[in-house]
């Protein structure tokens, strides 16, 4: 029953980050992943000995951690124009950043080409560094269930500034951007259906930006005369509350003396 | 879990294992041709000439890819991988030993990524992602730790705050 259930759903139920394949003639018959280019070219990019924090599930990060290093090394020989910067956690982690224009680009080949089968967006988010010149950085997090393995796409954009929407290549980027819309008012071109998702109908503002306050321009209370809900500036009333921080040992200390 | 019509057929070798086949029990004793009915994926059909067909879209993408410049890694990688693939689907016995040859993905699915893999070669040929400028440095993988990392960006160091004027 177990070899049924390994072998159905094309073996996906037993793939896992160490997975190794247990029939015999694949021994023989399926080279590497990536088979024909020189894999760790470079030298000077061996990675360091992570420390052992953690104990044995370090086995685990530093199969993983090679196996994304080998897929790193493969996307930069395979295209070298896209990418600007590479960091690699000692989690396995991955954050490739990519020139914005390029976005639909990279995300054609992350998705379709056989040795990488990206084919899940997961989530797309975005991040404000208001002292930057381009202040919003947007980050999509790609999943291949195949080979088991995460990469994450950075890539920044300037205010007011459009960037090419990944719609084309994935449809869960529709909510994912109208989000990252709302929160921070980034605009994706070639968008179907860009609204707001998450905040009120008529909220005005952006709220995930820094300098977005955190209670907000406007609160909503229901008016008994006008019958309706209506919008004020924020006041956040509360009742008064008269805060008495002495101890009762001081207060009595404090009568006897 | 492939679905299989068994039907008795006189082979010569015994214990012909095919893939997901529940009455393996009886291997032994018998043997059976085996006919896949569904490929268990939703809205996935079952290519009952699927060694024929990724022959045929094997043999396009080895001609398509010659668009790519010989030097290009792209174009290694794709002729590599697919001339490897092709060679499996030839010389395989039975569809299930190519199914098995790429651990268990099913020749359908095969199938699918070779006819993206094909349709993507002349997207990459306008994309041109190998060429770079002559100036262009290859861009070094920076190995962060988890704990110590600190910002994914490196922003302006602050400015040393002033001594406080004491004493």
């Amino acid at each position: 029953m177990s070899s049924a259930c390994s072998r159905a759903f094309g073996g996906l139920l037993r793939r896992s980050p160490v997975s190794i394949p247990t029939v015999q003639s694949t021994a023989r018959l399926a080279p590497a992943r990536f088979p024909t280019l020189a894999v760790r070219a470079n030298s000077t990019e061996s990675a360091p000995k992570p420390e052992k924090a953690w104990g044995n599930q370090w086995n685990y990060y530093n199969k993983y951690r090679s196996k994304q290093f080998d897929t790193l090394n493969y996307l930069k020989q395979i295209a070298p124009a896209w990418i600007k910067e590479v960091q690699l956690f000692d989690t396995g982690d991955v954050y490739i950043e990519i020139p914005r224009q390029k976005l639909p680009q990279v995300l054609d080949l992350l998705r379709h080409h056989t040795n990488f089968q990206y084919e899940q967006c997961m989530d797309i988010y975005s991040i404000d560094w208001p002292e930057k010149e381009e202040r919003f950085e947007v980050q999509y997090v790609l999943l291949s269930v195949r080979y088991a393995s995460r990469i994450i796409l950075r890539l920044t954009v300037p205010q007011d500034v459009m960037v090419p929407s990944a719609t084309c290549m994935y449809d869960s980027a529709n909510w994912l951007e109208r989000e990252v819309y709302d929160m921070m008012g980034i605009i994706f071109s070639d968008h179907p259906d860009l609204r707001r998702i998450l905040t009120d109908y008529g909220f005005q503002g952006f709220p995930l930006r820094k300098d977005f306050p955190l209670s907000g321009y406007t609160e909503v209370r229901y008016d008994d005369e006008l019958k309706r809900v209506v919008q004020e500036p924020v006041e956040l009333s509360q009742e008064f509350r008269a805060f008495d921080f002495a101890t009762p040992w001081e207060k009595l200390q404090a009568q006897k003396a | 879990m492939h679905r299989f019509l068994t039907c008795a057929s006189a082979l010569s070798r015994p214990a012909l294992r095919a893939p997901a086949a529940q009455s393996m029990s009886r291997s032994s004793v018998r043997c059976y041709a085996k006919v896949k009915t569904e490929t268990g994926f939703a809205g996935v059909e079952v290519v009952p000439d699927a060694r024929e067909r990724l022959v045929e879209v094997y043999t396009q993408t080895l001609e398509a890819i010659k668009a790519v410049p010989a030097d290009a890694a792209y174009r290694k990688a794709v002729e590599g991988l697919t001339k490897h693939r092709l060679q499996v689907t030839r010389t395989a016995r039975e569809l299930a030993d190519i199914e098995e040859a790429f651990e268990g993905q099913q020749v359908e699915e095969l199938l699918i990524l070779a006819q993206e893999e094909l349709a993507l070669i002349p997207r990459m040929v306008e994309y041109k992602p190998w060429v770079v400028d002559a100036d262009h440095k290859e861009v070094q993988i920076i190995h962060k730790n988890y704990f110590d990392s600190g910002p994914s960006i490196q922003l302006e160091p602050k400015p040393e705050p002033e001594p406080a004027a004491a004493k």
